[in-house]
Formats: C-alpha cells, sequence, structure tokens
C-alpha cells in the first residue's frame, strides 16, 4: 500500500458520501470490472441455461447464489486500481481460482445473506483474516458508518429485480399492438412460459449491471472506515510536510557546504541554531505535562494502562452520583379539576354524533354545493389568469390599435378664461356695447375669447404652449379642405392680427375695423359652423 | 486527476464553494421516509373525513392530489431544500449555482419526478443520476438543481491538552489544517497509531512528545489555554 499513489481524494467522508465515491469508482474503472465480471460469470451463465426448462428459476437462483465468488476478481481490480496499479484482465483472470477458493464455503452458506457483504469482503480477501481475529476486525470496521453497507444490499438486490422486470417490460413495449398475442403469458405466466432463455439472460444482464456498483459501493465503506480509523490523510499530510522540510533543510545547505568546502560546519551550526529555537518551547512543553500529568486529559501511554474492575466502578460511580450535588428533589402542588368518570356516555354520544354526521342529508346538499363551488373557484382562476396576462394575450392573438386618451380641452388660453360660462350669450352685440361704452379692448378680447373657444370645441387640437400666431395657423390647417369655413378663417386672421396689435403693441384698431369685427362676429362663427362645421363640436 | 465526490464552484471574486453531491442512496432513503410521512398523513385525512360522507372523501381525494404532488415542493421552497425526510439523511436542494432553490425550479423537478420513477421504482432516475458528476436525475438536469450534503456543524475543538506552543512559521495553512485535524480526530485514532503519525513530524518539530507537542499548537492556533 503506497499512499502516495493513491488515485483517490483522501479525505474523512461521511458513511453514504463513501457510497458515492463507490459509485465514481465503479464509473471511473467500469469497462476491466465488466470484463472480468464477464469472463468469469459466463461459463456459469451457460450452466444454468442447461437446467430443464421448467426449473429455470433455480438457474437464476444459482447465478445469484454464486455472487458473492464472482465478485471476488472485481474487488481484485479495484483495490489495485485506486493504487494506480490497474491489473490486466488476463493476470486477474489466472488468479481468479485462487481468489474464489478462499473461505468459499463459508461465504456461500451462512455468510451469503449478510446484509454488509460488501464491506466484510475486502477483510476477508485483501487483510486475509479468518475465524475470530476476522470477526474482531469486522466488530471495529463495523463501529460506524456500516448502515449503508445494509441498504445498499437491499437496494441492490430490489434493482437487480426491476432491472429484470424493467427490461422485459420495455421490451413488451416495443411488441406492435397488431400482433395480437398473449405477450404477458410469454414473460409472467409459469405454465406456458417459453422464453426462459430470454428471461435468463436478462437476470444476466441485470445481475451484471449492478455488479460493479455493489462491490465498488462496499469498497468505498470499507476504504472510508479505513480512512478514518488510521487517518490515512493525516499521515499523507505529515509525510509531505516532513519530505518538504528534509529537501529545504538539508538538500540545499549540502550543496552549498561541499561547494564551499566547509560541509560539516555549516550544517552542524545550522542544526544548533535550529535546535536554539526551539529551547524555550521543548521545557514549556514538558512543564506542562508535568503540571496535568496526574490527571486524564492526556492519554496515557499504552503500556500503563490497567484494567478496573467493571463492578466496582459501576458501583463507586452510583455512589457519586447519589450525592446531594448530584440530584436534587422537587415538591409541586399544582390544582386539579375533579373529572368525573363519563367513557361510557362520552363514547356513545360521538358514535351517536358521528352516525349522525354520517346519514345527514345536508352533506348531500353540501357535497353540491361545493361542488359548485369548486366550479366557480376554476372558472374565477382561469378569469384571472386572463385578466392577469391580457395584455401578453393581447400582444399575442388581437392587434388592438391602442385608443389615444381624450385629450382634455384646455380651460385657459394666453391667460383667458375660454369656458362656455365666462361667454355671454350673444357675443356681436355684448361686444358692439362694450365698444361703444369706449371700452375697445375689452371688446376685442371679448370676441378674440369666443372665436378660441370655438376653435377649440370644433376639434382645434390648441393648447397652452401654442402662440396667438400658431392658433391661426392650425385653424388653416385644419379647415384646408373646407371651402365653406374660408370665411371664418379669413376672420380669425384678422382678428388676430388686431388683437396682437392691441395687446402687446397697444395699437388700436380704426373704429370701423372694430365696429367690422364686432358685427361679423355672429355671422362668421354661428352660422358657418351650423352649415359648414361638420365636426362642429362646439354645438 | 484524484477521484473526488467534493465539487468547487468558483465564485467570481475567485473564492471555491465546496458542494457534495449527493448519490442515489441516500436520496432513495430520504424519499422512502417522506413517501412513509405522506402516505401517514393521507391515510388519517381518510379516516377522519369518511366520516363525512361521499362529500368527505371527494375533500379527502382533493387533499391527497395537492400532498401528492406539493409536499417536496413545499418544503423545499419554505424550509431551504430540505423536506422532512431529506433533513433527516442530511441532504438538500439547491440550485446548479449553490443558490437556495425557488419555486420554479422546485416544481419542474417534482412535477418530472413522474418521468424519473419510469419504468418503476426510479430506474430512470438512477440511471441518469450515474450519467452524470452531480447525481443529477432528469428532473434536476431540467430544473437545474441538484441535491447535496449539508456540512456538518462545526464543533468546538477539544484537544485535552493544556498549554500553548508556537507554530512553526513556515507552516502553510494546509499544513497548519493537518495539525489540526491531528488534534480533533486524535482521539478517535489508536495510541500506537497516533505516536505513529506524530513521530513522522519528529525532524520538523523536534519535541521529546510529539503528539503533546502537535496538540499544544493546535491550542495556539484555536486560541486554547
Amino acid at each position: 500500500m503506497n499512499l502516495d499513489q493513491v488515485t483517490l481524494e483522501i479525505r474523512p467522508r461521511s458513511a453514504w458520501e463513501a457510497v458515492d465515491l463507490g459509485l465514481l469508482m465503479a464509473k471511473r474503472w467500469w469497462l476491466p470490472m465488466i470484463k472480468i465480471w464477464l469472463l468469469v460469470s459466463f461459463p456459469f451463465f451457460i450452466f444454468t441455461l442447461l437446467i430443464p426448462d421448467n426449473w429455470f428459476w433455480v438457474g437464476a437462483l444459482f447465478m445469484w447464489w454464486l455472487k458473492p465468488v464472482l465478485e471476488r476478481p472485481l474487488l481484485h481490480i479495484l483495490s489495485h486500481a485506486v493504487f494506480n496499479d490497474l491489473p490486466d484482465t488476463r493476470s486477474t483472470f489466472k488468479l481468479f481460482p485462487s481468489l474464489a477458493l478462499k473461505q468459499i464455503f463459508s461465504s456461500l452458506t451462512w455468510r451469503r445473506l449478510s446484509p454488509t457483504r460488501s464491506m466484510d469482503l475486502p477483510v476477508l480477501q485483501l487483510e486475509g483474516l479468518s475465524g475470530a481475529r476476522r470477526q474482531d476486525r469486522l466488530g471495529v470496521l463495523h463501529r460506524e458508518d456500516s448502515s449503508p453497507a445494509s441498504w445498499m444490499s437491499f437496494m441492490g438486490l430490489a434493482l437487480e429485480i426491476f432491472l429484470w422486470i424493467g427490461i422485459i417490460s420495455f421490451i413488451w413495449a416495443l411488441i406492435p399492438r397488431e400482433i395480437d398475442i398473449e405477450w404477458a403469458n410469454f414473460f409472467f405466466d409459469q405454465e406456458s412460459s417459453n422464453l426462459h432463455l430470454l428471461q435468463l439472460s436478462i437476470w444476466y444482464l441485470a445481475l451484471s449491471l449492478t455488479a460493479p456498483f455493489y462491490v465498488a459501493c462496499g469498497f468505498a465503506l470499507y476504504l472510508n472506515r479505513r480512512i478514518k480509523l488510521e487517518a490515512w490523510d493525516i499521515d499523507i499530510a505529515f509525510r509531505r510536510i516532513a519530505n518538504k522540510r528534509s529537501k529545504v533543510n538539508i538538500l540545499p545547505s549540502l550543496l552549498l557546504t561541499l561547494a564551499l568546502g566547509l560541509s560539516i560546519f555549516a550544517f552542524d551550526a545550522q542544526r544548533i541554531a535550529y535546535a536554539d529555537e526551539q529551547l524555550p518551547a521543548v521545557a514549556e512543553s514538558v512543564e506542562t505535562s508535568e503540571e496535568y500529568s496526574g490527571e486524564a486529559v492526556i492519554d496515557k501511554p499504552l503500556g500503563e494502562f490497567t484494567e478496573i474492575d467493571r463492578n466496582q466502578a459501576q458501583e463507586s460511580i452510583k455512589a457519586v452520583l447519589q450525592q446531594t450535588e448530584f440530584s436534587r428533589k422537587e415538591m409541586q402542588r399544582t390544582l386539579k379539576f375533579d373529572e368525573p368518570e363519563e367513557d361510557e356516555e362520552t363514547s356513545t354520544f360521538w358514535k351517536k354524533f358521528f352516525k349522525f354526521l354520517a346519514n345527514f342529508e345536508g352533506f348531500v346538499a353540501a357535497a353540491s354545493l361545493l361542488e359548485i363551488l369548486l366550479w366557480l373557484a376554476v372558472l374565477a382562476l382561469i378569469g384571472f389568469v386572463f385578466y392577469r396576462y391580457r395584455h401578453w394575450l393581447a400582444a399575442q392573438f388581437v392587434r388592438i390599435k391602442p385608443t389615444p386618451a381624450p385629450k382634455a380641452k384646455p380651460v385657459t388660453l394666453f391667460g383667458m378664461d375660454v369656458t362656455r360660462e365666462s361667454l355671454p350669450e350673444d357675443i356681436s352685440t355684448n361686444a358692439l356695447k362694450l365698444l361703444q361704452a369706449g371700452d375697445m379692448r375689452a371688446a376685442l378680447a371679448l370676441l378674440y375669447r369666443a372665436s378660441l373657444f370655438h376653435l377649440v370645441h370644433s376639434g382645434v387640437d390648441i393648447h397652452d404652449g401654442h402662440t396667438e400666431r400658431e392658433c391661426a395657423e392650425l385653424m388653416r390647417e385644419y379647415f384646408a379642405k373646407n371651402s365653406a369655413a374660408q370665411t371664418r378663417v379669413a376672420y380669425f386672421v384678422a382678428l388676430t392680427r388686431e388683437w396682437q396689435r392691441l395687446a402687446y403693441g397697444h395699437l388700436l384698431p380704426t373704429a370701423e375695423k372694430a365696429q367690422y369685427l364686432c358685427v361679423n362676429w355672429n355671422s362668421c362663427w354661428l352660422q358657418q359652423s351650423n352649415n359648414a362645421n361638420t365636426q362642429g363640436a362646439a354645438e | 486527476m484524484l477521484l473526488d465526490t467534493r465539487q468547487s464552484l468558483e465564485t467570481p471574486e475567485g473564492a471555491l464553494l465546496p458542494l457534495t453531491p449527493a448519490g442515489f442512496g441516500v436520496r432513495v432513503l430520504a424519499q422512502l421516509l417522506d413517501i412513509l410521512i405522506r402516505y401517514g398523513i393521507v391515510t388519517v385525512i381518510f379516516i377522519a373525513l369518511s366520516l363525512l360522507g361521499r362529500m368527505g372523501t371527494g375533500i379527502a381525494l382533493i387533499l391527497a392530489f395537492l400532498l401528492e404532488w406539493f409536499y417536496p415542493v413545499f418544503f423545499e421552497v419554505t424550509r431551504q431544500g430540505r423536506t422532512p425526510g431529506k433533513k433527516w439523511m442530511g441532504i438538500r436542494v439547491v440550485n446548479d449555482d449553490g443558490t437556495p432553490i425557488t419555486f420554479g425550479p422546485s416544481l419542474l423537478r417534482n412535477l418530472l419526478r413522474f418521468v424519473d420513477f419510469l419504468p418503476m421504482l426510479y430506474l430512470t432516475g438512477i440511471v441518469a443520476s450515474l450519467c452524470n458528476r452531480q447525481f443529477k436525475r432528469l428532473g434536476d438536469l431540467a430544473a437545474g438543481s441538484m441535491v447535496i450534503y449539508e456540512a456538518p456543524p462545526a464543533r468546538e475543538p477539544s484537544f485535552e491538552v493544556r498549554g500553548q506552543l508556537p507554530v512553526p512559521a513556515d507552516f502553510s495553512t494546509d499544513e497548519q489544517r493537518a495539525l489540526l485535524a491531528f488534534a480533533e480526530r486524535s482521539k478517535y485514532l489508536s495510541a500506537e497509531r497516533r505516536s505513529e503519525l506524530a513521530t513522522i513530524l519528529l525532524p520538523v518539530i523536534g519535541s521529546k512528545d510529539p503528539v503533546i507537542a502537535i496538540k499544544q499548537m493546535a491550542n495556539t492556533m484555536v486560541g486554547k489555554q
């Protein structure tokens, strides 16, 4: 056994993790293992085929019963492969008789049904132990982590049987329905079965598929137990540390000193210096070990171990535990109801109650109600799903034009009120009144506001950011195809020009011009919005 | 390359996350326990609700359906990937990248349980899990999840020795870790093996009793007196 050559990551694992390592090992060395398995087991398989048909299950059992012996070369391969020494098939095959004959009788009789068979095999085969020493060794190995071995035996058997049934049913599933034969009878009926050859072959196949994994898992459990018991990983790490130091300390200094011709002196000096460094530490350790040598914290060497009488020790432990430091007596008083014995009555009551419940007609109605509720819940769920994903559905299936949000009509433009409430009924008359009163500014403002109001409500898209000039432009565009509205457009352009001059330039329009605008407002806007303006929303 | 069950994920920061995928053996046991729990609950539900006649049976059937399909999903999502059976066996489900499993992958892997079950008793799942290094069944492959062992909780070290000794300055992290491992596990080793191992280091630490010296160095590392 050479730990430097090991091909596994050595590390203490949990038991099931060790099983998984076994699976990985079986995968890695699958080919050599299955080769030797087929080579070794094929003669026995041929032998089972010679057994008469009506005894074919004896053949199947025979194959299965021989497994502990047939698995031994697989373990041989694995145990060498782990230490990077994969034996070839030929040499393993030559070794098979000697491997197989070791304790073959006990392995095939009372140990055949041992659930920890896979984990125990290495003790027999690799350590070569037998009798009481084997039992002792197994006792140590089984102290921990052996339950997966039993589980794997159980699962392995289940896997073999299920593989067998699984492969048969797979073949059965491939037979076309048109061939109208009772195929099930061929496979599963004991009397009329004609396919024993096929069944045995499939059984052999199932055994072959599981065997490498079973052996590898057991071996991995054994290996893991030994790694834990003997701390292989620490062994490897410590050897690495020691090797590194010895190389660092001795080799370079040796070369150097040889070159200088001062080998002995320098080497000694170095060792002495090293020892000096360690001196105080050593003294300290001696001190501490003396100080606590009387206590149990430090393990004694094996030679000083003294036997203690078990019974005596137990009694003294008991006596110690009886002392007041280790025990305490408490008295607690609690209130409790005096419960009358009513068992008989209650049980008959509950019987009656449940009988009543079971025969209650109302439950039939409740059941149908519940059914309705459940269906409603299903409908609600469907509805919810549609609602939740309506956008996605719309995007997938229906091309709906997004309806533009209706724009709010502005209520103020250029700081002026353009609502219907702020305007009088008859614009022309009111404007003329204001004009005659001498307030030309108010008159024109009224005309302009009323015009804007009509424009906004006939659909021209005017908002607060537009200038007066842009309003006129928008209107011209909006009514460009409407010849009947051209007088209105002309009126608005004229009004806009006069209003701009007045509002910003403080230039009053001529009296005739103002008069003209006032008088013509009604005829321009009202009459034509009735006749010509087809989209007139203002009315 | 050494064969190992542990798979390390490297994070973008360059840290190594050691994950240990769990094979089918331990998972079969966990699943067995979950099945027992589930069918226990279903039996109780059926007995209790059969008192209510046909409606009771109907409700019990609905509950059994929900339990069958959502029992693992519920526990995996709310209990960090551990169903009761998995918790008992010390394993859990995580995403491929080691993050806790979320609802989507959990649902997918548990719905696909049916495929892994075929043709009987998880034969497909077992074969699939043997075909990749993370022991993933088909559901795991589809959902991008895996089942890993939980790291055992760290215990407070006790080396059964008093006193401290300085660790040689040229010991690397791994080498210090080996010293610690020796001190922690020496109580599980036989006395002969213990001194045999410690003697390997005798030329390096140069002490009269290397076992105690290594333990005292371990005391220094973990800060014990």
